[in-house]
């Protein structure tokens, strides 16, 4: 469990992009994880299932945020998030890209930031993350294509893009 | 077009840009243990949504020893229940007959001195809820019956209010009966002032029960229910197993189910605060007797045979006694006529 916790941590971080609310939905996934220890599957099977919980938890703590303030979920969870984070002048001049990359994810909406959040931080396949959250793996290939899209055309993120394009 | 390593190397970045809890596995470990350790409690900053629910059932428990507090304890309760209202004490409930009817008669004003006072005193408590009930009784006449029901219905459709039941008897020995009137709770002194008017009063009882430690009681409980709920339906999700899927969702069913009674009770009592109910009974006083019986040859016929029959039963009820001294006389005579019979032919050789 201790070797999960911090890639479990920042995978929270990356998706709700608030460390209190990562801490706090980590911590409800691995009580959850205990609570269902008997349901874990075995092998590699578990890594899909860890991050699942994982997410599930980070959209739980997103409705009760949403319930606490009163206001409907809406469609795009963290636009309000993205509006309060630098903008992408501010972090260049600044020079922080990990800033940049948390201020461009909180740019993408929920159903493609999960996916790409697993992918490049967690490191899982497309087959893992639909296991993950739920999908299609065709779906999560499209929903793959398109984060990586509208990231590349981020301003704050084409900044640090290599001058030869690559292509995947 | 940035490239998957570009992006793997950036998200890492962005990632290992925050700094993990130290404590984060303790204490994850520490709450999924059992509470108590060493007879000593663990610390609780986990499971917020326990705590949320301990607070709420705090507030609540609160809440309900503050109502019971101001309306039990030393400070007036303004409209409660044995307080007389409308210038009836409870003491006039019976008094259906006799001349306890009249007694209302002599008070002059409806409203006693330090009604007002209770008036203002309850406009003071507005956040409370009361629910406002009474039982008017009229006395009128069987030709005004149908006419008396119908303006307690207009009087009550002008204050916003309708007849929920009614059960109205028009023919027979004993006419009269009960309708049930509803009109809006602020309304409800100002009902029975106009109601009062319509026929003679015989009595007339109000009651007032203030339910709102019960109302505080059934929010804390549907927030609880509620938190429950979510709590249920996030754990639907992860159910691994068909055995765990359907016991969470038999548990959020008996959660819906106990959310859906509670809102029920919150609905009826919110009806009953609003409205108050007044139930009317109609008295109509019993006919007098009309004989069924026919006139003329007939009904002197009649007479006549009856009084045969009443003379003949009562001829031989008064002539029993006598009846029975004849008899014996009779048989007493019957033997000694035998016995005289018997001994006078010797009586008669003797003597010759």
């Amino acid at each position: 469990m201790r070797s999960w916790y911090a890639p479990a941590y920042r995978t929270a971080c990356l998706v709700l992009n608030d460390a209190s609310g990562a801490e706090e939905a980590v911590q409800e996934a691995f009580l959850r994880m205990w609570r269902f220890r008997d349901a874990m599957p075995e092998g590699e099977a578990a890594r899909p299932w860890l991050y699942r919980v994982v997410v599930n938890s980070c959209y739980s703590w997103a409705r009760k945020q949403w319930s606490t303030d009163g206001r409907r979920a809406p469609s795009d969870s963290l636009a309000r998030l993205a509006e309060a984070s630098p903008g992408p002048d501010e972090i260049v001049v600044i020079g922080d890209r990990a800033s940049a990359v948390r201020a461009a994810l909180a740019r993408l909406p929920e159903a493609l930031r999960v996916p790409v959040v697993l992918r490049y931080y967690s490191g899982l396949s497309e087959k893992e993350i639909a296991v993950a959250i739920h999908r299609r793996p065709g779906t999560v290939k499209s929903r793959l294509h398109e984060a990586r899209r509208l990231l590349s055309a981020d301003a704050a993120l084409s900044e640090f893009a290599a001058p030869e394009e690559g292509t995947r | 077009m940035i490239t998957d390593d570009e992006f793997e190397g950036l998200f890492h970045e962005a990632g290992g840009d925050f700094a993990v809890p130290a404590r984060g596995p303790d204490e994850i470990l520490a709450a999924a243990a059992p509470p108590v350790r060493d007879g000593s409690v663990v610390p609780g900053r986990f499971r917020p949504r326990q705590l949320a629910l301990a607070g709420t059932s705090a507030a609540a428990v609160v809440a309900l020893t503050v109502a019971l507090l101001t309306s039990s304890g030393g400070s007036p309760a303004p409209l409660a229940a044995s307080a007389p209202r409308h210038g009836i004490a409870n003491t006039s409930t019976a008094s259906t007959s006799g001349t306890n009817n009249y007694a209302y008669k002599a008070m002059a004003s409806p409203f006693p001195p330090g009604a007002k006072k209770a008036a203002s005193q309850a406009a003071n408590a507005a956040a409370r809820d009361i629910i406002a009930t009474g039982t008017l009784k009229l006395g009128l006449s069987r030709a005004r019956l149908r006419g008396d029901v119908a303006r307690l219905e207009a009087l009550a459709a002008s204050f916003g209010g309708y007849v929920s039941a009614a059960d109205i008897v028009e023919t027979g020995s004993r006419p009269g009966g009960t309708i049930v009137v509803k009109v809006p709770a602020g309304s409800f002194s100002s009902f029975i002032s106009k109601a009062e008017k319509i026929a003679r009063v015989r009595s007339l009882t109000t009651s007032d029960t203030d339910v709102t430690g019960e109302v505080v009681d059934l929010g804390a409980q549907l927030t609880a229910l509620d938190d429950e709920r979510s709590q249920l339906e996030v754990l639907l999700g992860r159910a691994g197993k068909i055995s765990e899927l359907l016991s969470v969702e038999n548990e959020i069913e008996s959660v819906q189910s106990q959310i859906q009674q509670i809102q029920g009770e919150q609905r009826t009592i919110a009806t009953q605060v609003d409205y108050s109910a007044l139930t009317v009974d109609l008295l109509v006083p019993k006919a007098p007797h009309v004989s069924s019986s026919p006139n003329g040859f007939g009904h002197a016929l009649h007479e006549a045979v009856s009084s045969f029959v009443n003379g003949v039963k009562a001829l031989v009820a008064h002539l029993g006694d006598v009846v029975f001294g004849v008899l014996s006389f009779v048989v007493v005579a019957l033997i000694l006529f035998g016995l005289w019979r018997s001994i006078w032919p010797w009586v008669r050789r003797r003597i010759a």
